[in-house]
């Protein structure tokens, strides 16, 4: 089995922790080292994200990651983007995401709690409608949702989006478990036939498992959230589900692969 | 390195899982929950004994949790183990429980979860139990985390606290259930287990970090790191690929899985 993975860091501060329980050519957090893991994981593409764009700054964080990764040709990488409002006024957006793309960039994350923004910005709003225009995927992790940070989700402010921009594939990440303790979203996949939840934080029992069940498997996506979590145990988590083959196909690879491929640039 | 056939890989190992529950955890979404799903998941993946606490005891129902516990040994029989729930606020009525009925079921020791007591692991409410776990050698397995995390009430559950707790009860025979539960809390946990040979380790939990068991091994050396995977609450499959994905050698791993439980458990011998 061959696997997508969406949810794959570079520059993360985990990698530069003085603990010694970190094994010396993990404080290196490079290509190379990606490249060399996510052939160990059968991972055949994957989206690699900035965790400096997340923790320091969008702008510099998002040119980092081109910059670290130019000339690098490594086929099957691609790259997540952060975006705040600022970038629909920093730049003519529309041509900011037509120039992102040649540049292999095929996601754009927001972290709106994280990063002091609210979900239905003013110029959020037109970002979602030129994304959607193209068919661009965005991605939010759910804690950033709760703002009391006690679990209790703005999933109104999601809703909205989701209601303005039906064309927009919209994934929810699922990151350190948060969507154990959420009821809000069940009834938006129900509604949305463009959210899509990213599986990494799926850890309760038999998770993945009942939402094929109930939702089926074509909008499950699969994310390691490496280096949070070493990239096997998520590949293995799909290859031990139990559920059929086909089912584990479309998470592990084709759903992520047919959204990618609906991006309308041209 | 070679890639691993995980399914082929799992096969070399029986298990036991010596921390689990039945029962659901406080408002946690399960779109469909069943105790026997929760014991054919554990068969599933060759786990052989269940080392088992009630959810409804750690939530402070005592007689809750026993009539849970004979219902589910009609059901299950001797594939579990149980532990038995100590509240500090219900001391005397924990300690009498525990008494009545250690000797009716497949007892397995006890547990303890401190934020849910809001009781720290070394205050004054938990020598009852320190007293009596250590005079009848019975294992405390007790929840810890780091304080250093969101959730203020974890303070309650640091294993550092065990230091104390240690100095009176020097035969007290501790689980330290998650071992703290974050990565990079792991080393001061693994310190403190160095220094005292009565504790024990399990990394279930949210975190996954195979080099940890090389790092156990390497400093504290074998015996001391237990397979654990906190279902349902967490899926079982997650922490099996925690081993799995070690770089430990296969008698290390089965020491893990079952070896070291079977050993501070005593399983097959009469408590």
């Amino acid at each position: 089995m061959i696997f997508f993975d969406l949810n794959n860091w570079v520059d993360s501060k985990h990698y530069y922790l003085s603990s010694d329980l970190y094994e010396k050519k993990e404080k290196v957090r490079g290509i190379d080292d990606i490249k060399e893991k996510l052939g160990e994981n059968d991972i055949a593409k994957a989206v690699v994200t900035s965790k400096m764009a997340v923790d320091y700054d969008w702008d510099v964080g998002n040119k980092k990651l081109l910059k670290t990764c130019l000339g690098e040709e490594i086929e099957g990488l691609h790259y997540g983007f952060i975006l705040t409002p600022d970038a629909y006024y920093t730049y003519d957006f529309s041509k900011y995401v037509k120039e992102a793309y040649k540049r292999k960039v095929r996601l754009f994350r927001v972290f709106p709690k994280r990063q002091l923004f609210y979900v239905n910005d003013y110029y959020m709003k037109k970002i979602y409608k030129v994304l959607a225009g193209y068919r661009f995927p965005v991605m939010i992790d759910l804690k950033q949702l709760d703002i009391t940070g006690n679990k209790y989700f703005d999933i109104d402010a999601l809703q909205k989006v989701l209601e303005e921009n039906t064309d927009l594939p919209f994934i929810l990440e699922t990151s350190l478990k948060q969507c154990m303790f959420s009821r809000f979203y069940f009834p938006l996949l129900e509604r949305y036939k463009n959210l899509y939840i990213e599986v990494s934080g799926m850890l309760l029992y038999d998770q993945i498992e009942g939402y094929v069940e109930k939702f089926g498997s074509e909008r499950l996506i699969f994310g390691t959230n490496h280096p949070n979590i070493p990239m096997g145990i998520n590949t293995n988590r799909i290859i031990f589900a139990q559920i059929s083959e086909s089912d584990k196909q479309n998470i592990a690879f084709d759903n992520l692969d047919k959204i990618m491929k609906e991006i309308e640039i041209a | 390195m070679p890639k691993m056939n995980v399914e082929e890989e799992l096969k070399k190992f029986k298990i036991i899982d010596s921390h689990m529950h039945l029962g659901i955890a406080a408002n946690t979404l399960y779109y469909k929950y069943s105790d026997e799903r929760v014991m054919e998941l554990q068969k599933t993946f060759n786990v052989e004994t269940s080392i088992c606490s009630h959810i409804m005891g750690i939530f402070g129902d005592l007689d809750g949790q026993i009539e849970k516990i004979l219902e589910a040994r009609k059901k299950f029989g001797s594939s579990i183990f149980w532990q038995l729930v100590y509240v500090a606020e219900q001391s005397d009525k924990s300690l009498k429980i525990i008494e009545k009925y250690r000797k009716d079921i497949n007892f397995a020791g006890i547990k303890i979860w401190p934020p849910g007591s809001e009781t720290y692991i070394d205050s004054r409410k938990y020598y009852p139990l320190w007293e009596y776990a250590s005079s009848k050698q019975i294992v405390v397995a007790a929840h810890t985390w780091s304080p250093y995390t969101e959730n203020p009430k974890q303070k309650y559950s640091n294993p550092l606290l065990f230091k104390n707790v240690l100095k009176n009860f020097p035969n007290l025979k501790v689980l330290l259930v998650h071992s703290g539960g974050k990565t990079d809390f792991y080393d001061e946990v693994i310190d403190l287990v160095k220094d005292h040979e009565t504790l024990y380790m399990d990394f279930s939990g949210d975190c996954f970090y195979p080099p940890v068991f090389k790092k156990v091994l390497n400093r504290v050396g074998r015996g001391r790191s237990l397979f654990g995977t906190d279902m349902p609450m967490m899926d079982i499959r997650y922490h099996i690929s925690n081993v799995l994905l070690s770089d430990i050698d296969d008698s290390a791993k089965a020491d893990v899985f079952y070896n070291n439980a079977a050993e501070l458990f005593k399983l097959g011998e009469v408590n």
